[in-house]
């Protein structure tokens, strides 16, 4: 029955290769694969292998090079409302503040203060921000700028969230917290995600399917469906087989990249 | 907290020992030198600069004169900052703009604004008008680089993110791109106007019948040590504030800016 769920995104023989210096080098190669509609798709890789040019493409912030990214049967060529970002970095709009930052889509696209005001506030509560509306981002931690970066996509209720390794600046408690309360916000607020990450326990915590992408070029290795149960409990015995299988093939995988 | 309020006082008291050992020292060397040919003692040039604040030089009190530079140097500030922050925020945004505007703006730059009051009085005559133009130029120069530079390193992702929020590039302009560059106009700002209230000075010594300038001009013709010093004094006090009401707009404007609470 998972099947039978709607595709939302779909790369189709995607390649990117940048120009450098030292001539042509191909991060992303013949990648394959779909996510489907309330779908929490991981792709997960090792560090530096065109992760963030993947989510690039599909936001449209960066065109492909072959191949096509098609998001509800339209091809990517550049932002759309429909496909919400959480980066890294975070990229707050530092003059403005919390309500500032989460209502700015609704705002641009000409909805009235007061219900823009409102769904914003909705984000805000989800996110657990209430009493940090007023602050701008300079007064806030890493994560709660990082539940701002959240919020904000929310608020503009896009049809995908793109989640480029967005715990991945944060230290370890904090982040592992930010799991606990995404895992929590997906749940109330079902959306496709596409969350890139290189921590193994992170992705197998969030995850519906993990996609083990290669060592760059990026392309598909292996796909897996985790169907346990959440919650889930990071120490039961599903848990650390499936860790363990994944981090094996992972590291075959880099180092058949070396030779 | 604490510590602030140590360093404030700290830095106050400073300033009160600086001024008032240059105060001691200029009376000093007035009654005991012969500084005494060259300048008057503090006590009697800031008497006079009293008696001119609340009587007249010239044709009106020191006031009077210091308001008629004052608005000079507003009006033509006002104008050249925002022609300059303007076409700043458009050669930083915008690659064509960029190639056109910034060779020229790149030669005009380096000439200081007293060298166009020849060409000033030609083009404008003696009036107003030509002073203004001066100040113009001063904040035109001085603004336009740093604006230019706020709008082109506001960084990717932040555009991105506006991007990826519904932004067109009207809306990226004016939502993003201007309110980032806040802080780099605000440095432009702050040497804008003391380079305006600089040159506000010069034009009126050229030729002028008010202003702060003119003041001090009068005073070298009719020998009048303190009539000059007492300008000099006012011309600095002013200069001073305007650069002080500009600290204290950038640090409202920008109190994202400033990392910690």
């Amino acid at each position: 029955m998972e099947q039978e769920r709607k595709i939302i995104i779909e790369s189709e023989h995607v390649s990117k290769v940048f120009d450098t210096p030292d001539g042509e080098h191909e991060v992303v190669h013949d990648l394959n694969f779909s996510a489907r509609e309330n779908e929490f798709l991981v792709l997960f890789g090792p560090g530096q292998c065109g992760k963030t040019t993947i989510i690039n493409m599909i936001a449209g912030f960066e065109q492909t090079s072959e191949g096509k990214i098609m998001a509800e049967g339209e091809k990517v060529e550049k932002p759309d409302i429909s496909r919400g970002v959480v980066f890294q970095s975070i990229s707050l709009f530092p003059w403005m503040t919390t309500m500032g930052n989460v209502e700015y889509g609704p705002k641009i696209a000409g909805v009235k203060k007061k219900e823009r005001r409102e769904r914003a506030q909705k984000y805000i509560d989800l996110v657990g921000l209430q009493g940090f509306e007023n602050s701008f981002p300079n007064q806030l931690s890493g994560g709660m700028r990082q539940r701002v970066g959240i919020a904000r996509a929310y608020c503009n209720e896009p049809r995908v969230m793109l989640m480029d390794e967005p715990f991945g600046a944060l230290d370890a408690q904090t982040r592992y917290l930010m799991q606990e309360e995404l895992q929590r916000i997906w749940s109330t607020e079902k959306r496709t995600v596409i969350f890139v990450t290189n921590n193994i326990e992170e992705a197998l915590y969030l995850a519906d399917r993990i996609i083990v992408l290669t060592s760059c070029p990026a392309t598909v290795k292996k796909e897996y469906v985790i169907d346990l149960p959440r919650p889930r409990d990071l120490v039961s015995e599903e848990f650390l087989a499936l860790r363990k299988e994944i981090t094996g093939i992972l590291d075959s995988s880099q180092w058949e990249g070396e030779t | 907290m604490n510590e602030k309020v140590k360093e404030t006082m700290i830095s106050a008291i400073c300033a009160v020992i600086s001024i008032g050992a240059f105060l001691l020292l200029w009376w000093w060397g007035t009654h005991f030198t012969t500084l005494s040919k060259l300048m008057p003692d503090p006590v009697t040039v800031f008497s006079s600069l009293i008696e001119y604040c609340v009587g007249t030089v010239g044709k009106c009190s020191l006031i009077v004169h210091m308001l008629n530079s004052l608005r000079r140097v507003l009006i033509g500030f006002l104008l050249g900052s925002l022609v300059g922050i303007s076409l700043g925020l458009l050669m930083g945004r915008y690659m064509l703009a960029r190639a056109i505007f910034n060779p020229i703006f790149r030669f005009i730059r380096p000439i200081p604004p007293i060298a166009w009051i020849p060409i000033s009085i030609v083009w404008f005559g003696l009036g107003e008008q030509a002073k203004i133009f001066l100040i113009f130029l001063a904040a035109f120069a001085n603004t336009t680089l740093n604006a230019m530079t706020g709008a082109m390193s506001v960084d990717p992702e932040i555009i991105n993110a506006s991007r990826m929020l519904g932004a067109k590039e009207r809306q990226i302009f004016t939502t993003i791109v201007i309110p980032a560059a806040v802080p780099s106009i605000f440095a432009g700002l702050q040497v804008g106007i003391s380079s305006a209230w600089a040159s506000v000075v010069a034009a009126e010594m050229i030729k002028a019948q008010n202003g702060l300038g003119w003041t001090i001009q009068a005073g070298m013709d009719n020998n009048n040590m303190t009539q000059i010093l007492a300008g000099i004094i006012m011309i600095g006090v002013v200069g001073f504030l305007l650069a002080y009401i500009m600290r204290k707009a950038e640090e409202v404007m920008c109190r994202w800016n400033k990392s910690g609470r």
